[in-house]
C-alpha cells in the first residue's frame, strides 16, 4: 500500500487528492482509498497538474532546451510551483471490518490519506458488480474510459478474462438500457 | 395440484397480458427457443390452481432498438454471448384454455378459464402426462385421434359427443382430411356410438387393396367386414377390382323430385327459372312420370308445354338437354325396382354401417350430388320421424346416424343452405339423431351459419385467409389461434376444437396404413363394449389376417 496524497476537496460522491509529489498519481481506472472513520473507495476518474496557484499559469520554457527532462532539471523550482491532482468517483466504504457498496454517510475529511489499494482491497470490489452500476450511471466525463480501464485492472484477478468480460457485459447492458454501443465501446476498450 | 413439471419443459414466467389476448411469458435464456412452436399446450402453475394454454406466438425482442440498424460486432464471442443474453429475449403468447383446481375427477373436470395466472407464475411445456390428464383416457367413448407434435402422449376424442352435433373436417387440397375422415369413422365403429353412411366420392372409405398401387390403403370394409356394407353405383368399377359389393344402386327417374335439380343448378349451369319448371313439370305429369315425359318430348310438343303452362322455351329445352344428359347415368332406370332407401334403412337397423361408392362416377359432380342429396333426403325425413315418434324415449330412439359428405360446399353453399335437407340437418337440434359429418377444402364457400353450428372442428392447414376466418368463426380465441391453423405442417396435422375435445388442441394425427395401424384400429384396441362384439371383431382379424 502506497500513499498517494492528501484529501483536499470533498462532496458526497466523489473526493479530490493532491499528490505528494508532481505527477506520481494513480492511474485511471485505479482502486483508491482514504483513511478516515469510514475508510472511502473510489476510483480514479480524472487526473490534473497545473500551478500551485490558480491565477498563475504555468509558461512555456523549452525553446532553448535539447530535451524535454532538460526544462524540469534547469528549473528545479518548477517541482514546487505545480501540483498533481487526482478525483476519485466513491464507490464504496468500510463499516468497521465489513465492504459496503454505496455511499458513505459522510465523505472522507480534508487530509485524509489517500492510499494505493492491495490486492486484499482489490479482489473483492472487482467481482463485485454494483460497482459497474455505480460507474456506468455517473455523468461523469470520458466514463466509458475510466470503466475500461477499471476492468482491465481487474483481469489479474481473474483465472478467465474472457468469462469475466462477459459477466461484466451482461451487467454493463443491463445498467445502460438501450446503449449497446456504448457497452461495445467499453469491452472494446478493455482489450485493445 | 402436486403435479411436478420436468424441469426441461421450464419456458419461463408469465410477465403480463390479458384474459382475452392472452398472457405474455417472458422466456428463459435457457429455453430452446426453436424447439418452440405455434399451438404447443403449456401448463401454467398459478397460485390456486393450474392453467392450461396453447401457444399463439413467439417473439423475438431486444432491449435495444439499435440492435436493429446498428448492430454488435457479433463476430465477437463476447459481443455476441452477451449480446444474447442480456440484451435479446423472447417472449410467447399463451391463451388460456382450462384451469384445473385440484386432481381431475369427473366431479371436478377441467372448466374453461376465465381467469388468468399472477404475474410471475412459472409456465411450463406441457408434459405427457398433462395431456393424458386433460384428455381423457382410454375407454368406450373416448377415441385416440392422434398426438400432441413433440409429444407421445394420445389425444382423445370423445366419440358420444361428437356425435351428437354435426362436425367439419377441413383443410387444402392434401393435407390429409380423407385419411383423417377415415379415422374419425373407424372411431365410430369401433366405439359403436353411431351408425355412419358415408357418400364416397373417390371411393376411398370402403374398399381397398394393393392393387389399387402404392399409397392405398385399407377402407372400413377391410377393417370391419361384418359391420360395413357397401353399395355401389357402379357394378363394372367393382369388378373390375375383383370386389362384390354388398349391394349395388339403382335409382329410378321417379325418385328424382325437383329439389334433386335446384341444387344441381349451378353445376349444370341451369337459369333459375329453367329450375323452377320443374316444379310445373311436375305438377303437370305427376311426380312419379316427370322426368320421363320430359326427356321424351320433342320439339313441338316442348313447344306446346311451354305455351300451355306459360314457361320459357329456351329454359325448358336447356333444362330438357340437362335432364337428358342426367338419365345417361348407368345407375339410373325408369322405374325404379329395389328398395333402395329401404335396404339402406334396414342395413342401419341392423347397427351396419353404410359406404356408397361411386365407382366410375368419381369425380363425377353431378353424380355425387345427385345421388346425395336424393338419398340423404329421403334418409332422413324417415329417420326424423322415428326420432320424433319415439317422443324422447331412449329406448326406442333410432341410433345416432352421421352423414359423411365430401365437397360439402357443393350442399351448403350461401345461396342453397338454407333450402337443402344439409342446410336444416346442420341447423336442427340433435333430438334428430341425425348429423353431417362434412369434409370440405373450400370452407369459405360454405354458409357461415351452418360453419357456426359445427360441433366439432378437425382443421388441417389452410392458407386462403376466407378460409380460415370461416373455420375459426364463433370459436373463443378465434383471432389467436388462426395464427396457428395457417401454420400447420403440410400434412397429418390438424387443429381440433370444439365440443368433442376439453380445449383447441394441434396433433400430428395418428398413422393410418401401416399394418399395426391396422391391427390397433381393428383389434379390441380399447376394449370393445360387448363380449359380442369382441367375437365379431376377432372374427374380422381372421378374415382379414387368416387364422394363426
Ligand atoms: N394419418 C395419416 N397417416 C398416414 N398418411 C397420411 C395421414 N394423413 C395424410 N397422409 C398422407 O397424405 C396424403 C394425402 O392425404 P389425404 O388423401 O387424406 O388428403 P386430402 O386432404 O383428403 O386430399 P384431397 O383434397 O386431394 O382429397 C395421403 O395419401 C397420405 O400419404
Ligand atoms: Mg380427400
Amino acid at each position: 500500500m502506497v500513499r498517494l496524497g492528501d484529501v483536499i476537496a470533498t462532496s458526497t460522491g466523489t473526493f479530490t487528492a493532491q499528490c505528494y509529489e508532481l505527477y506520481h498519481s494513480p492511474a485511471l481506472g485505479d482502486l483508491v482509498k482514504t483513511n478516515g472513520h469510514y475508510p472511502t473507495f473510489g476510483v480514479v476518474y480524472n487526473i490534473y497538474t497545473g500551478g500551485l496557484d490558480p491565477t498563475r499559469k504555468p509558461t512555456a520554457r523549452g525553446q532553448n532546451e535539447e530535451k524535454e527532462e532538460d526544462v524540469y532539471n534547469n528549473n528545479p523550482q518548477l517541482k514546487h510551483l505545480l501540483r498533481t491532482d487526482f478525483e476519485a468517483i466513491i464507490v464504496g466504504h468500510k463499516m468497521g471490518s465489513e465492504m459496503l457498496y454505496h455511499l458513505p454517510p459522510v465523505p472522507p475529511p480534508i487530509y485524509s490519506f489517500v492510499h494505493t489499494c492491495d490486492e486484499e482491497d482489490t479482489k473483492p470490489i472487482i467481482s463485485n458488480m454494483s460497482v459497474l452500476r455505480t460507474l456506468a450511471t455517473s455523468n461523469l466525463e470520458a466514463i466509458e474510459e475510466v470503466i475500461s480501464a477499471y476492468i482491465r485492472n481487474g483481469f489479474k484477478y481473474q483465472l478467465d478474462n474472457t468469462e469475466f468480460l462477459k459477466t461484466v457485459g451482461v451487467h454493463l447492458i443491463s445498467n445502460l438500457p438501450g446503449e449497446l454501443k456504448k457497452v461495445e465501446y467499453i469491452l472494446k476498450r478493455v482489450t485493445r | 395440484m402436486t403435479t411436478d413439471n420436468p424441469v426441461g419443459n421450464y419456458l419461463g414466467l408469465v410477465i403480463g397480458g390479458s384474459l382475452n389476448q392472452g398472457v405474455d411469458v417472458l422466456l428463459d435464456p435457457e429455453a430452446d427457443i426453436e424447439g418452440i412452436g405455434g399451438g404447443q399446450q403449456v401448463v401454467i402453475q398459478g397460485k390456486n390452481m393450474r392453467f392450461f394454454g396453447i401457444i399463439t406466438d413467439i417473439t423475438l425482442q431486444s432491449t435495444d432498438q439499435s440492435i436493429k440498424t446498428n448492430p454488435p460486432d457479433l463476430s465477437d464471442p463476447v459481443m455476441a454471448s452477451i449480446t444474447s443474453k442480456a440484451a435479446m429475449y423472447a417472449t410467447i403468447r399463451v391463451i388460456m384454455a382450462l384451469t384445473i383446481s385440484g386432481t381431475i375427477s369427473d366431479s371436478d373436470p377441467p372448466k374453461p378459464a376465465r381467469n388468468i395466472p399472477n404475474h410471475f407464475s412459472k409456465v411450463y411445456l406441457a408434459s405427457d402426462e398433462d395431456i393424458n390428464m386433460v384428455f381423457g383416457s382410454e375407454d368406450q367413448r373416448h377415441f385416440w385421434i392422434g398426438t400432441p407434435p413433440d409429444l407421445e402422449s394420445r389425444v382423445r376424442l370423445n366419440l358420444e359427443e361428437f356425435v351428437k352435433r354435426s362436425n367439419g373436417v377441413f383443410g387444402k387440397s392434401g393435407t390429409g382430411k380423407t385419411f383423417l375422415t377415415r379415422l374419425l369413422l373407424i372411431g365410430i365403429v369401433q366405439k359403436n356410438t353411431a351408425v355412419n353412411l358415408v357418400f364416397d366420392m373417390e371411393n376411398e372409405y370402403g374398399w381397398a387393396g394393393s392393387f389399387e398401387g402404392p399409397g392405398s390403403v385399407k377402407g372400413l370394409k377391410n377393417l370391419f367386414p361384418s359391420k360395413v356394407a357397401v353399395f355401389s353405383l357402379d357394378e363394372y368399377y367393382s369388378r373390375r377390382r375383383n370386389i362384390t359389393p354388398d349391394y349395388l344402386v339403382k335409382i329410378g327417374y321417379n325418385e328424382i323430385e325437383p329439389e334433386d335439380i335446384e341444387i344441381l343448378r349451378e353445376n349444370l349451369n341451369l337459369s333459375s327459372v329453367a329450375a323452377d319448371a320443374c316444379y310445373t313439370l311436375r305438377d303437370v305429369y305427376g311426380k312419379d312420370n316427370w322426368i320421363k315425359k320430359l326427356i321424351a318430348l320433342d320439339r313441338e310438343a316442348l313447344q306446346e308445354l311451354s305455351n300451355k303452362n306459360n314457361l320459357n322455351l329456351m329454359a325448358l329445352s336447356t333444362l330438357q338437354n340437362r335432364i337428358r344428359g342426367l338419365t345417361r347415368f348407368s345407375f339410373l332406370e325408369e322405374k325404379s325396382t329395389g328398395r333402395l332407401v329401404e335396404q339402406i334403412l334396414d342395413n342401419i337397423d341392423a347397427g351396419k354401417h353404410i359406404v356408397l361408392e361411386f365407382g366410375g362416377f368419381k369425380d363425377n359432380l353431378d353424380a355425387y350430388i345427385l345421388v346425395t342429396n336424393l338419398l340423404t333426403r329421403r334418409i332422413h325425413s324417415m329417420y326424423a320421424e322415428r326420432a320424433d315418434a319415439a317422443m324422447g324415449d331412449e329406448s326406442i330412439m333410432p341410433k345416432p346416424l352421421v352423414i359423411t359428405i365430401e365437397e360439402a360446399h357443393k350442399f351448403l353453399n350461401q345461396g342453397i343452405a338454407s333450402q337443402t335437407v344439409f342446410g336444416t340437418i346442420a341447423r336442427e337440434d340433435r333430438k334428430r339423431r341425425v348429423t353431417l359429418l362434412i369434409v370440405d377444402q373450400r370452407p369459405s364457400g360454405i354458409d357461415d351459419e351452418v360453419m357456426s353450428q359445427l360441433g366439432t372442428k378437425l382443421s388441417c392447414l389452410l392458407d386462403n385467409e376466407k378460409d380460415v376466418d370461416s373455420v375459426m368463426s364463433g370459436a373463443s380465441g378465434s383471432r389467436e389461434l388462426r395464427s396457428v391453423l395457417s401454420k400447420l405442417e403440410s400434412k397429418q396435422q390438424s387443429l381440433i376444437f370444439g365440443h368433442s375435445v376439453p380445449m383447441p388442441i394441434v396433433v400430428k394425427v395418428r398413422d393410418f396404413g401401416t399394418p399395426e395401424s391396422y391391427s390397433t384400429l381393428m383389434g379390441p384396441d380399447e376394449k370393445p363394449d360387448t363380449a359380442e362384439t369382441l367375437e365379431e371383431l376377432e372374427q374380422d382379424r381372421q378374415d382379414f389376417f387368416g387364422k394363426e
